[in-house]
């Protein structure tokens, strides 16, 4: 299985990175939206995306609807890993099509049982 | 200081007894580190400089504050919401239905070792996911022997990474508002339960109830005290009334009070009639 990981913090990147590859999953990195979009488009079948909502070039909303709006990969699951944390915001991600959110501090806990729910993770 | 400098074997020994007898935890020997610590960082908390003062105080007034803290320095632990997930599955697809079609109401729920009050709001959440009108004929009883965790858990006040433990963010908009850098469960949750402080190896409690759960604290017991709890736990179980044990926890050996249900993969227990 392969988790894409978008974040523009490299820290961020490697703390997911150590939480996922024990998990079992083969890890991507991309640190915008745009370059998570051309790892997606370029084959080699992301099965979860985990991004952050603020990125340069391509925050993690607009990689959201990009991806959603893409026939191919429109049912690629998403997992918004944000420091963003008011109701209205969470309710926006889910309005774009994430299928679920957590809020930045996590642990590793965390990050399992939201991947079994969206069905990533037995 | 270290814990081996504050802990002694004499001490060690009238604390393992003391939580016995009033808890039914046996301290296991092959987590003293885990107890050595709890109780240094508790020594320092109350500002004793030796572990015999802490004993003195306890064997002074064992139903006092301070036998209190040393109860909840060695019991509370780790929870989430709805965890282990599948007890909630079959709560709300399988049991509230079988119930709502035989019981009278309200539909009573008791999370009998609730920690910090996640499984109890879980409980509320899969009542209210199934109908709003039906988690306002249900009444859930939270109890736990830890007066630190029910304080908790009565507030209903969880930080993110609490509730980024769990519970799905869908629920979390629902139930949940904000306060400050904390979420707080809503009244609509919060008005049906009832917490209370209670000990279930010496249980005194008058009510029943068609839903027990019992989760990831037998485990904490030796067989005396597990089979104590769970006769007195029964004697407060309606006809027909279920119980959700932990995981890793059985009633097989212990006594003749219940039986297997399956759903599927998964398994409960039942009152015997």
């Amino acid at each position: 299985m392969k988790a894409l990981v978008v974040d523009d913090s490299r820290v961020m990147r490697r703390i997911l990175k150590g939480i996922l590859q024990p998990l079992g999953f083969e890890v991507e990195e991309a640190d915008d939206g745009e370059k998570a979009l051309e790892t997606i488009r370029s084959g080699g079948g992301v099965d979860v995306v985990l991004a952050d909502w603020n990125m340069p070039v391509m925050s993690g909303l607009e990689l959201v609807h990009a991806l959603k709006s893409d026939p191919i990969h429109s049912n690629v699951p998403i997992l918004m890993v944000t420091s963003e944390s008011s109701l209205d915001q969470i309710d926006e991600a889910f309005c774009a099509g994430i299928n679920e959110y957590i809020m930045k501090p996590f642990d590793a806990e965390a990050i399992k049982t939201k991947l079994q729910m969206i069905g990533v993770l037995a | 200081m270290t814990p081996e400098e504050t802990l002694g074997n004499a001490e060690l020994n009238y604390i393992q007894h003391f939580m016995l007898e009033r808890t039914g935890i046996a301290l296991e020997k092959n987590r003293a580190c885990l107890v050595e610590l709890r109780i240094s960082n508790l020594l320092r908390d109350l500002h004793f400089s030796r572990a015999s003062d802490l004993v003195n105080a306890i064997h002074m007034a064992p139903l006092g504050a301070v036998a209190s803290a040393l109860i909840d320095a060695l019991t509370t632990s780790e929870t989430s919401f709805f965890r282990d997930r599948t007890p909630f599955d079959i709560l709300g697809q399988e049991i509230v239905p079988d119930i709502c079609k035989r019981s009278a109401f309200p539909l009573r729920i008791w999370s009998a070792a609730c920690a910090s009050g996640q499984e109890a709001l879980s409980i509320a959440m899969t009542i209210a996911e199934t109908s709003q009108q039906l988690l306002l004929q249900t009444k859930i009883l939270a109890s736990d022997i830890s007066q630190q965790a029910l304080l908790q858990a009565q507030c209903g006040e969880y930080s993110e990474l609490e509730v980024n433990r769990g519970l799905p963010a869908r629920l979390l908009m629902k139930y949940f508002t904000r306060a400050g850098r904390n979420w707080r469960a809503k009244p609509s949750l919060m008005s049906r339960i009832v917490f209370r402080d209670l000990n279930l190896v010496h249980l005194s409690l008058k009510e029943t109830f068609d839903v027990v759960f019992l989760r990831n604290m037998l485990i904490y017991l030796d067989d005396a005290a597990k089979r104590t709890v769970l006769k007195n736990v029964a004697r407060c179980m309606s006809a027909g009334a279920y119980l959700f044990l932990g995981g890793a926890e059985t009633v097989i050996g212990l006594g003749d009070f219940f039986e297997t249900v399956r759903f599927g993969s998964n398994l409960c227990y039942r009152l015997k009639k």
